[in-house]
Protein backbone atom coordinates (compact mmCIF):
# COMPACT_ATOMS: atom_id res chain seq x y z
CA UNK A 1 0.00 0.00 0.00
CA UNK A 2 1.63 3.22 -0.99
CA UNK A 3 1.71 6.36 1.17
CA UNK A 4 -0.28 8.89 1.06
CA UNK A 5 2.24 11.40 0.11
CA UNK A 6 3.41 8.66 -2.70
CA UNK A 7 -0.38 8.44 -3.93
CA UNK A 8 -0.99 12.00 -3.83
CA UNK A 9 2.15 12.21 -6.39
CA UNK A 10 1.47 9.40 -8.58
CA UNK A 11 -2.25 10.85 -8.84
CA UNK A 12 -0.89 14.32 -9.73
CA UNK A 13 1.93 13.26 -12.63
CA UNK A 14 -0.52 10.71 -13.77
CA UNK A 15 -3.22 13.95 -14.14
CA UNK A 16 -0.36 15.81 -16.48
CA UNK A 17 -0.24 12.65 -18.84
CA UNK A 18 -3.23 13.79 -20.30
CA UNK A 19 -3.82 12.61 -24.16
CA UNK A 20 -3.10 15.55 -26.80
CA UNK A 21 -6.61 14.69 -28.30
CA UNK A 22 -8.25 15.37 -25.00
CA UNK A 23 -6.44 18.52 -24.74
CA UNK A 24 -7.49 19.80 -28.12
CA UNK A 25 -11.41 19.09 -26.54
CA UNK A 26 -10.77 20.60 -23.49
CA UNK A 27 -9.39 23.76 -25.25
CA UNK A 28 -12.77 23.57 -27.81
CA UNK A 29 -14.81 22.81 -24.49
CA UNK A 30 -13.53 26.12 -22.87
CA UNK A 31 -13.75 28.37 -26.14
CA UNK A 32 -17.60 27.33 -26.49
CA UNK A 33 -18.17 27.86 -23.28
CA UNK A 34 -16.43 31.12 -23.09
CA UNK A 35 -18.77 32.58 -26.34
CA UNK A 36 -21.24 30.88 -24.56
CA UNK A 37 -21.24 33.40 -21.48
CA UNK A 38 -19.91 35.68 -23.54
CA UNK A 39 -23.16 35.21 -26.12
CA UNK A 40 -25.22 34.64 -23.50
CA UNK A 41 -27.86 36.99 -23.37
CA UNK A 42 -28.48 37.05 -26.86
CA UNK A 43 -28.44 33.17 -27.31
CA UNK A 44 -31.17 33.23 -24.58
CA UNK A 45 -33.42 36.12 -26.36
CA UNK A 46 -33.39 33.71 -29.69
CA UNK A 47 -34.57 30.29 -27.57
CA UNK A 48 -36.94 32.84 -25.80
CA UNK A 49 -38.30 33.81 -29.04
CA UNK A 50 -38.15 30.90 -30.94
CA UNK A 51 -40.36 29.40 -27.97
CA UNK A 52 -42.74 32.13 -28.62
CA UNK A 53 -42.61 31.92 -32.60
CA UNK A 54 -43.55 28.33 -32.46
CA UNK A 55 -46.51 28.77 -30.10
CA UNK A 56 -47.79 31.11 -32.49
CA UNK A 57 -46.76 28.94 -35.23
CA UNK A 58 -48.62 26.32 -34.13
CA UNK A 59 -51.82 27.86 -33.01
CA UNK A 60 -52.40 29.58 -36.13
CA UNK A 61 -51.88 26.67 -38.26
CA UNK A 62 -54.56 24.65 -36.09
CA UNK A 63 -56.92 27.11 -36.10
CA UNK A 64 -56.77 27.29 -39.45
CA UNK A 65 -57.00 23.50 -39.78
CA UNK A 66 -60.47 24.01 -37.85
CA UNK A 67 -61.45 26.58 -39.58
CA UNK A 68 -61.06 25.36 -43.42
CA UNK A 69 -61.15 21.90 -43.56
CA UNK A 70 -64.38 19.33 -43.88
CA UNK A 71 -64.22 17.35 -40.81
CA UNK A 72 -65.97 13.90 -40.37
CA UNK A 73 -68.45 15.53 -38.12
CA UNK A 74 -69.38 18.23 -40.26
CA UNK A 75 -69.75 15.81 -43.68
CA UNK A 76 -71.94 13.90 -41.10
CA UNK A 77 -74.25 16.38 -40.08
CA UNK A 78 -74.64 17.54 -43.95
CA UNK A 79 -76.11 13.96 -45.10
CA UNK A 80 -78.50 13.79 -42.39
CA UNK A 81 -79.58 17.61 -43.25
CA UNK A 82 -79.74 16.91 -46.82
CA UNK A 83 -81.68 13.32 -45.66
CA UNK A 84 -84.21 15.55 -43.35
CA UNK A 85 -84.69 18.28 -46.72
CA UNK A 86 -84.75 15.80 -49.28
CA UNK A 87 -87.80 13.70 -47.12
CA UNK A 88 -89.54 16.97 -45.99
CA UNK A 89 -90.11 17.86 -49.64
CA UNK A 90 -91.12 14.35 -50.57
CA UNK A 91 -87.79 13.26 -52.45
CA UNK A 92 -88.23 16.05 -54.76
CA UNK A 93 -84.61 16.32 -56.17
CA UNK A 94 -83.30 12.81 -54.29
CA UNK A 95 -81.48 12.04 -57.56
CA UNK A 96 -79.31 15.75 -57.07
CA UNK A 97 -78.75 15.29 -53.42
CA UNK A 98 -77.41 12.07 -53.74
CA UNK A 99 -75.00 13.86 -56.80
CA UNK A 100 -74.53 16.22 -54.06
CA UNK A 101 -73.55 14.41 -51.72
CA UNK A 102 -71.27 12.00 -53.55
CA UNK A 103 -69.57 15.08 -54.97
CA UNK A 104 -68.63 16.17 -51.34
CA UNK A 105 -67.76 13.03 -50.06
CA UNK A 106 -65.01 13.14 -53.08
CA UNK A 107 -64.28 17.28 -52.07
CA UNK A 108 -63.61 15.93 -48.47
CA UNK A 109 -61.10 13.56 -49.65
CA UNK A 110 -59.15 15.87 -51.60
CA UNK A 111 -59.10 18.49 -49.14
CA UNK A 112 -57.66 16.18 -46.75
CA UNK A 113 -54.79 16.85 -48.77
CA UNK A 114 -55.08 20.19 -46.70
CA UNK A 115 -55.73 19.12 -43.30
CA UNK A 116 -52.39 17.48 -43.50
CA UNK A 117 -50.31 20.54 -45.19
CA UNK A 118 -51.53 22.31 -42.12
CA UNK A 119 -51.42 19.54 -39.86
CA UNK A 120 -47.74 19.09 -40.57
CA UNK A 121 -46.85 22.92 -40.32
CA UNK A 122 -48.20 22.63 -37.09
CA UNK A 123 -46.02 20.02 -35.86
CA UNK A 124 -43.12 21.46 -37.76
CA UNK A 125 -43.61 24.94 -35.16
CA UNK A 126 -43.96 22.04 -32.77
CA UNK A 127 -40.30 20.51 -33.78
CA UNK A 128 -39.20 24.55 -33.70
CA UNK A 129 -40.45 24.99 -30.17
CA UNK A 130 -38.58 21.29 -29.18
CA UNK A 131 -35.27 22.66 -30.80
CA UNK A 132 -35.53 25.53 -28.45
CA UNK A 133 -35.98 23.97 -25.57
CA UNK A 134 -33.23 20.96 -26.12
CA UNK A 135 -31.40 19.60 -28.99
CA UNK A 136 -34.04 18.14 -30.96
CA UNK A 137 -32.71 18.76 -33.94
CA UNK A 138 -33.60 14.91 -35.15
CA UNK A 139 -37.30 15.48 -34.64
CA UNK A 140 -37.11 19.01 -36.41
CA UNK A 141 -35.31 17.46 -39.57
CA UNK A 142 -38.29 14.79 -39.75
CA UNK A 143 -41.19 17.19 -39.19
CA UNK A 144 -39.28 19.32 -42.05
CA UNK A 145 -39.69 16.71 -44.93
CA UNK A 146 -43.12 16.04 -44.00
CA UNK A 147 -43.90 19.50 -44.44
CA UNK A 148 -42.03 19.43 -47.40
CA UNK A 149 -43.45 16.59 -48.63
CA UNK A 150 -47.46 17.99 -47.89
CA UNK A 151 -47.02 21.66 -48.75
CA UNK A 152 -45.47 20.45 -52.73
CA UNK A 153 -48.50 17.64 -52.76
CA UNK A 154 -51.10 20.43 -52.12
CA UNK A 155 -49.58 23.01 -53.92
CA UNK A 156 -49.78 20.86 -57.22
CA UNK A 157 -53.77 19.49 -56.27
CA UNK A 158 -54.44 23.22 -56.27
CA UNK A 159 -53.18 23.69 -59.51
CA UNK A 160 -50.09 26.24 -57.80
CA UNK A 161 -46.79 24.32 -57.99
CA UNK A 162 -44.23 24.80 -55.86
CA UNK A 163 -40.27 24.20 -55.61
CA UNK A 164 -38.33 23.52 -52.85
CA UNK A 165 -34.11 24.26 -52.69
CA UNK A 166 -32.01 21.54 -51.32
CA UNK A 167 -30.76 23.70 -48.50
CA UNK A 168 -34.20 23.57 -47.33
CA UNK A 169 -34.81 19.86 -47.09
CA UNK A 170 -30.81 19.57 -45.97
CA UNK A 171 -31.78 18.63 -42.29
CA UNK A 172 -30.09 20.36 -39.17
CA UNK A 173 -27.05 18.63 -38.49
CA UNK A 174 -26.97 16.45 -34.82
CA UNK A 175 -24.49 16.88 -31.98
CA UNK A 176 -25.65 14.48 -29.56
CA UNK A 177 -26.67 16.00 -26.53
CA UNK A 178 -24.17 18.64 -26.30
CA UNK A 179 -26.50 21.67 -25.82
CA UNK A 180 -24.70 25.31 -25.52
CA UNK A 181 -26.50 28.34 -25.76
CA UNK A 182 -24.89 29.76 -28.82
CA UNK A 183 -25.16 26.23 -30.75
CA UNK A 184 -28.54 25.77 -30.05
CA UNK A 185 -29.45 29.51 -30.51
CA UNK A 186 -28.17 29.36 -34.00
CA UNK A 187 -30.04 25.91 -34.78
CA UNK A 188 -33.35 27.80 -33.81
CA UNK A 189 -32.17 30.29 -36.44
CA UNK A 190 -31.81 27.84 -39.30
CA UNK A 191 -34.40 25.94 -38.22
CA UNK A 192 -36.83 29.23 -38.44
CA UNK A 193 -35.41 30.03 -41.80
CA UNK A 194 -36.44 26.81 -43.40
CA UNK A 195 -39.92 27.06 -42.07
CA UNK A 196 -40.38 30.37 -43.02
CA UNK A 197 -39.18 29.32 -46.60
CA UNK A 198 -41.87 26.75 -47.00
CA UNK A 199 -43.98 29.13 -45.29
CA UNK A 200 -43.85 31.47 -48.00
CA UNK A 201 -45.02 28.89 -50.29
CA UNK A 202 -48.07 27.89 -49.11
CA UNK A 203 -49.27 31.21 -48.31
CA UNK A 204 -48.23 31.89 -51.73
CA UNK A 205 -50.36 28.89 -53.26
CA UNK A 206 -53.31 30.23 -50.64
CA UNK A 207 -53.20 33.87 -51.21
CA UNK A 208 -54.11 33.02 -54.96
CA UNK A 209 -58.19 33.55 -55.82
CA UNK A 210 -57.93 30.70 -57.67
CA UNK A 211 -57.63 28.77 -54.75
CA UNK A 212 -59.51 30.86 -52.36
CA UNK A 213 -62.49 30.66 -54.96
CA UNK A 214 -61.87 26.78 -54.73
CA UNK A 215 -61.91 26.35 -51.08
CA UNK A 216 -64.12 29.49 -49.48
CA UNK A 217 -67.31 27.99 -50.92
CA UNK A 218 -66.74 24.69 -49.28
CA UNK A 219 -67.50 25.09 -45.71
CA UNK A 220 -70.43 27.32 -46.35
CA UNK A 221 -72.28 24.76 -48.76
CA UNK A 222 -72.66 22.52 -45.81
CA UNK A 223 -73.50 25.17 -43.05
CA UNK A 224 -76.23 26.05 -45.38
CA UNK A 225 -77.80 22.68 -45.63
CA UNK A 226 -77.75 22.05 -41.63
CA UNK A 227 -79.20 25.60 -41.33
CA UNK A 228 -81.44 24.96 -44.02
CA UNK A 229 -82.94 21.57 -42.14
CA UNK A 230 -82.97 23.52 -38.80
CA UNK A 231 -85.05 27.16 -40.38
CA UNK A 232 -87.77 24.30 -41.45
CA UNK A 233 -88.24 22.46 -38.30
CA UNK A 234 -88.32 26.37 -36.36
CA UNK A 235 -90.84 27.18 -39.03
CA UNK A 236 -92.94 23.91 -38.26
CA UNK A 237 -92.48 24.77 -34.67
CA UNK A 238 -90.99 21.77 -33.12
CA UNK A 239 -87.85 24.11 -32.72
CA UNK A 240 -88.41 26.74 -30.19
CA UNK A 241 -87.83 30.28 -30.95
CA UNK A 242 -86.34 31.24 -27.66
CA UNK A 243 -82.43 31.49 -28.62
CA UNK A 244 -83.56 33.58 -31.39
CA UNK A 245 -85.71 35.99 -29.22
CA UNK A 246 -82.71 35.50 -26.78
CA UNK A 247 -80.53 37.01 -29.04
CA UNK A 248 -82.68 39.99 -30.31
CA UNK A 249 -83.44 41.50 -26.98
CA UNK A 250 -80.04 40.97 -25.90
CA UNK A 251 -78.93 44.74 -26.06
CA UNK A 252 -81.78 45.80 -23.95
CA UNK A 253 -81.89 42.97 -21.60
CA UNK A 254 -85.27 41.17 -23.10
CA UNK A 255 -85.35 37.33 -22.79
CA UNK A 256 -87.80 35.15 -23.89
CA UNK A 257 -90.60 33.33 -21.24
CA UNK A 258 -92.26 29.95 -21.25
CA UNK A 259 -95.04 31.59 -23.34
CA UNK A 260 -93.17 32.83 -25.95
CA UNK A 261 -93.35 29.96 -28.63
CA UNK A 262 -97.32 29.69 -28.01
CA UNK A 263 -97.62 33.89 -28.25
CA UNK A 264 -95.77 33.67 -31.86
CA UNK A 265 -97.79 30.79 -33.24
CA UNK A 266 -100.75 32.89 -32.83
CA UNK A 267 -98.70 35.60 -34.29
CA UNK A 268 -98.06 35.51 -38.28
CA UNK A 269 -96.21 38.66 -38.85
CA UNK A 270 -93.60 37.60 -35.09
CA UNK A 271 -93.58 34.62 -36.80
CA UNK A 272 -92.22 36.22 -40.45
CA UNK A 273 -90.08 38.53 -38.43
CA UNK A 274 -88.12 35.28 -36.19
CA UNK A 275 -87.77 32.96 -39.53
CA UNK A 276 -86.18 36.56 -41.34
CA UNK A 277 -83.78 36.74 -38.50
CA UNK A 278 -83.05 32.85 -38.50
CA UNK A 279 -82.36 33.43 -42.38
CA UNK A 280 -80.04 36.81 -41.61
CA UNK A 281 -78.33 34.61 -38.70
CA UNK A 282 -77.43 31.68 -41.10
CA UNK A 283 -76.48 34.31 -43.86
CA UNK A 284 -74.25 35.67 -41.20
CA UNK A 285 -72.69 32.73 -40.41
CA UNK A 286 -71.90 31.89 -43.78
CA UNK A 287 -70.19 35.40 -44.41
CA UNK A 288 -68.42 34.17 -40.68
CA UNK A 289 -66.90 30.90 -42.88
CA UNK A 290 -65.13 33.07 -45.60
CA UNK A 291 -64.06 35.53 -43.31
CA UNK A 292 -62.20 32.81 -41.22
CA UNK A 293 -60.19 31.63 -44.37
CA UNK A 294 -58.89 35.45 -45.04
CA UNK A 295 -58.27 35.75 -41.15
CA UNK A 296 -56.50 31.97 -40.75
CA UNK A 297 -54.62 33.30 -44.03
CA UNK A 298 -53.27 36.83 -42.12
CA UNK A 299 -52.20 34.40 -38.98
CA UNK A 300 -49.70 33.26 -41.16
CA UNK A 301 -48.61 36.18 -42.92
CA UNK A 302 -48.07 37.61 -39.66
CA UNK A 303 -46.27 34.76 -38.52
CA UNK A 304 -43.20 36.08 -41.66
CA UNK A 305 -41.74 38.86 -39.93
CA UNK A 306 -41.89 37.09 -36.73
CA UNK A 307 -39.58 35.02 -38.76
CA UNK A 308 -37.50 37.69 -40.24
CA UNK A 309 -36.97 39.06 -36.68
CA UNK A 310 -35.96 35.26 -34.84
CA UNK A 311 -32.98 35.09 -37.56
CA UNK A 312 -31.85 38.52 -37.09
CA UNK A 313 -31.88 37.89 -33.20
CA UNK A 314 -34.18 40.55 -32.61
CA UNK A 315 -37.15 40.18 -30.39
CA UNK A 316 -40.16 38.37 -32.08
CA UNK A 317 -43.45 40.88 -31.74
CA UNK A 318 -46.12 38.64 -30.78
CA UNK A 319 -49.16 41.31 -30.25
CA UNK A 320 -50.02 41.11 -34.36
CA UNK A 321 -50.55 37.37 -34.04
CA UNK A 322 -52.20 37.38 -30.56
CA UNK A 323 -54.80 39.82 -32.16
CA UNK A 324 -54.94 37.44 -35.16
CA UNK A 325 -55.60 34.06 -33.06
CA UNK A 326 -57.75 35.52 -30.92
CA UNK A 327 -60.20 36.67 -33.90
CA UNK A 328 -59.77 33.23 -35.48
CA UNK A 329 -61.22 31.53 -32.12
CA UNK A 330 -63.75 34.09 -31.73
CA UNK A 331 -65.03 33.36 -35.43
CA UNK A 332 -64.57 29.48 -34.27
CA UNK A 333 -66.81 30.10 -31.32
CA UNK A 334 -69.50 32.04 -32.78
CA UNK A 335 -69.98 29.45 -35.37
CA UNK A 336 -70.52 26.99 -32.64
CA UNK A 337 -73.12 29.24 -31.07
CA UNK A 338 -74.91 30.04 -34.22
CA UNK A 339 -74.99 26.16 -35.15
CA UNK A 340 -76.73 25.45 -31.72
CA UNK A 341 -80.14 25.45 -31.68
CA UNK A 342 -82.38 24.59 -29.03
CA UNK A 343 -85.42 21.92 -28.50
CA UNK A 344 -88.77 23.79 -28.54
CA UNK A 345 -89.53 24.95 -24.79
CA UNK A 346 -92.10 22.28 -22.82
CA UNK A 347 -92.01 19.84 -25.97
CA UNK B 1 -66.39 52.34 -73.06
CA UNK B 2 -66.67 49.02 -72.40
CA UNK B 3 -64.54 46.18 -73.97
CA UNK B 4 -65.15 42.68 -74.31
CA UNK B 5 -65.79 40.44 -71.41
CA UNK B 6 -63.00 38.87 -70.47
CA UNK B 7 -62.42 35.27 -71.67
CA UNK B 8 -63.67 33.03 -68.85
CA UNK B 9 -61.31 31.05 -67.22
CA UNK B 10 -61.97 27.41 -65.16
CA UNK B 11 -62.04 29.40 -61.98
CA UNK B 12 -64.06 32.19 -62.59
CA UNK B 13 -66.51 30.05 -64.09
CA UNK B 14 -66.56 27.84 -60.83
CA UNK B 15 -67.66 31.12 -59.39
CA UNK B 16 -69.92 31.49 -61.12
CA UNK B 17 -71.37 27.88 -60.12
CA UNK B 18 -70.80 28.75 -56.96
CA UNK B 19 -72.94 32.24 -57.04
CA UNK B 20 -75.57 30.15 -58.58
CA UNK B 21 -76.24 27.68 -56.35
CA UNK B 22 -76.15 30.07 -53.26
CA UNK B 23 -78.96 32.50 -55.78
CA UNK B 24 -80.81 29.13 -55.61
CA UNK B 25 -80.77 28.10 -52.22
CA UNK B 26 -81.68 31.88 -51.14
CA UNK B 27 -84.52 31.45 -53.37
CA UNK B 28 -85.47 28.53 -51.48
CA UNK B 29 -85.18 30.00 -48.15
CA UNK B 30 -86.58 33.07 -48.73
CA UNK B 31 -89.74 31.29 -50.03
CA UNK B 32 -89.72 29.15 -47.00
CA UNK B 33 -89.27 32.57 -44.65
CA UNK B 34 -91.95 34.10 -46.69
CA UNK B 35 -95.10 31.73 -46.95
CA UNK B 36 -96.97 30.14 -44.39
CA UNK B 37 -96.14 26.59 -42.79
CA UNK B 38 -97.29 23.91 -44.83
CA UNK B 39 -96.63 25.37 -48.27
CA UNK B 40 -95.14 23.15 -50.85
CA UNK B 41 -91.98 24.41 -51.52
CA UNK B 42 -90.54 20.96 -53.07
CA UNK B 43 -89.89 22.04 -56.48
CA UNK B 44 -88.02 24.64 -55.42
CA UNK B 45 -85.99 22.74 -53.17
CA UNK B 46 -85.37 20.05 -56.49
CA UNK B 47 -84.00 23.19 -58.17
CA UNK B 48 -81.62 24.03 -55.03
CA UNK B 49 -80.45 20.79 -55.36
CA UNK B 50 -79.71 20.66 -59.07
CA UNK B 51 -77.79 23.85 -58.72
CA UNK B 52 -75.39 22.37 -55.97
CA UNK B 53 -75.11 19.26 -57.82
CA UNK B 54 -73.87 21.34 -60.84
CA UNK B 55 -71.37 23.13 -58.43
CA UNK B 56 -70.09 20.04 -56.07
CA UNK B 57 -69.51 18.36 -59.87
CA UNK B 58 -67.06 21.11 -61.05
CA UNK B 59 -65.85 22.16 -57.77
CA UNK B 60 -64.54 18.40 -57.29
CA UNK B 61 -63.04 18.20 -60.86
CA UNK B 62 -61.32 21.86 -60.61
CA UNK B 63 -59.95 20.20 -56.83
CA UNK B 64 -58.50 17.59 -58.88
CA UNK B 65 -56.91 20.13 -61.45
CA UNK B 66 -59.49 19.52 -64.07
CA UNK B 67 -58.38 22.08 -66.75
CA UNK B 68 -61.50 22.05 -68.78
CA UNK B 69 -63.20 26.10 -68.85
CA UNK B 70 -66.23 27.28 -70.92
CA UNK B 71 -68.14 29.95 -72.32
CA UNK B 72 -71.95 30.45 -71.35
CA UNK B 73 -70.64 32.04 -67.91
CA UNK B 74 -72.46 35.34 -69.16
CA UNK B 75 -75.41 33.83 -69.11
CA UNK B 76 -75.39 32.59 -66.01
CA UNK B 77 -74.11 35.44 -64.21
CA UNK B 78 -77.56 37.45 -65.57
CA UNK B 79 -79.67 34.43 -64.90
CA UNK B 80 -78.18 34.78 -61.13
CA UNK B 81 -78.71 38.39 -61.40
CA UNK B 82 -82.12 37.53 -62.08
CA UNK B 83 -82.87 35.28 -59.27
CA UNK B 84 -81.59 38.02 -56.75
CA UNK B 85 -83.46 40.44 -58.05
CA UNK B 86 -86.85 38.11 -57.55
CA UNK B 87 -85.29 37.58 -53.93
CA UNK B 88 -85.86 41.00 -53.74
CA UNK B 89 -89.18 41.54 -54.74
CA UNK B 90 -90.80 38.19 -54.14
CA UNK B 91 -93.93 37.45 -55.53
CA UNK B 92 -95.02 33.91 -55.18
CA UNK B 93 -93.43 30.66 -55.53
CA UNK B 94 -94.17 30.27 -58.96
CA UNK B 95 -92.40 33.24 -59.88
CA UNK B 96 -89.52 32.20 -57.98
CA UNK B 97 -89.75 28.59 -59.54
CA UNK B 98 -90.01 29.88 -62.90
CA UNK B 99 -86.70 32.25 -62.31
CA UNK B 100 -84.51 29.33 -60.38
CA UNK B 101 -85.14 26.94 -63.65
CA UNK B 102 -84.06 29.32 -65.76
CA UNK B 103 -80.93 29.61 -63.59
CA UNK B 104 -80.43 25.85 -62.95
CA UNK B 105 -80.80 25.34 -67.12
CA UNK B 106 -77.84 27.20 -67.67
CA UNK B 107 -75.91 26.19 -64.43
CA UNK B 108 -76.17 22.71 -65.64
CA UNK B 109 -75.21 23.24 -68.97
CA UNK B 110 -71.92 25.34 -67.80
CA UNK B 111 -71.02 22.48 -65.12
CA UNK B 112 -71.04 20.17 -68.51
CA UNK B 113 -68.00 21.94 -69.70
CA UNK B 114 -66.00 20.60 -66.66
CA UNK B 115 -66.66 17.12 -67.61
Amino acid sequence: MKEPREFARAHLTASYKVPIGSIRSLRVSVLVATLSLGLGGCATATLTSGTNLAKAGEAAAQQMQQNATISADSMTALRRAVAFNTGYNKGAGADDAKAFLDNMTSIQGRLSQYSKLLASLSASYSALGDLSAYDASGTFNSSMQTLVGDSTKFAAAVGSPITVPANVTQGLSTVGSLAIGAIQAQRVKDGSAKIEHVLKQIIGALDQPATRDKLVPVPGKISDQVDQAAIVLLKEGVYSYGPILDQLGAPMGLKSTSGSDAAIAKDDNARAGLLAVAGEMAAEQSAQLAASYDKSLAALKALVPMHDSLEKGAPVDLSQIASVTGQLQTIAASLQTTTSTSPAKGK
Amino acid sequence: MSGAPAPPTQDSVLASLSSAADAARQSYMNALTSTPAGTDLSQLYAKEMAALNAWSSAEDKALANDPAVAGAQGSLDAATKAVRNDLSNFKDVATSLTVVDNLVKLATTLSGFFA
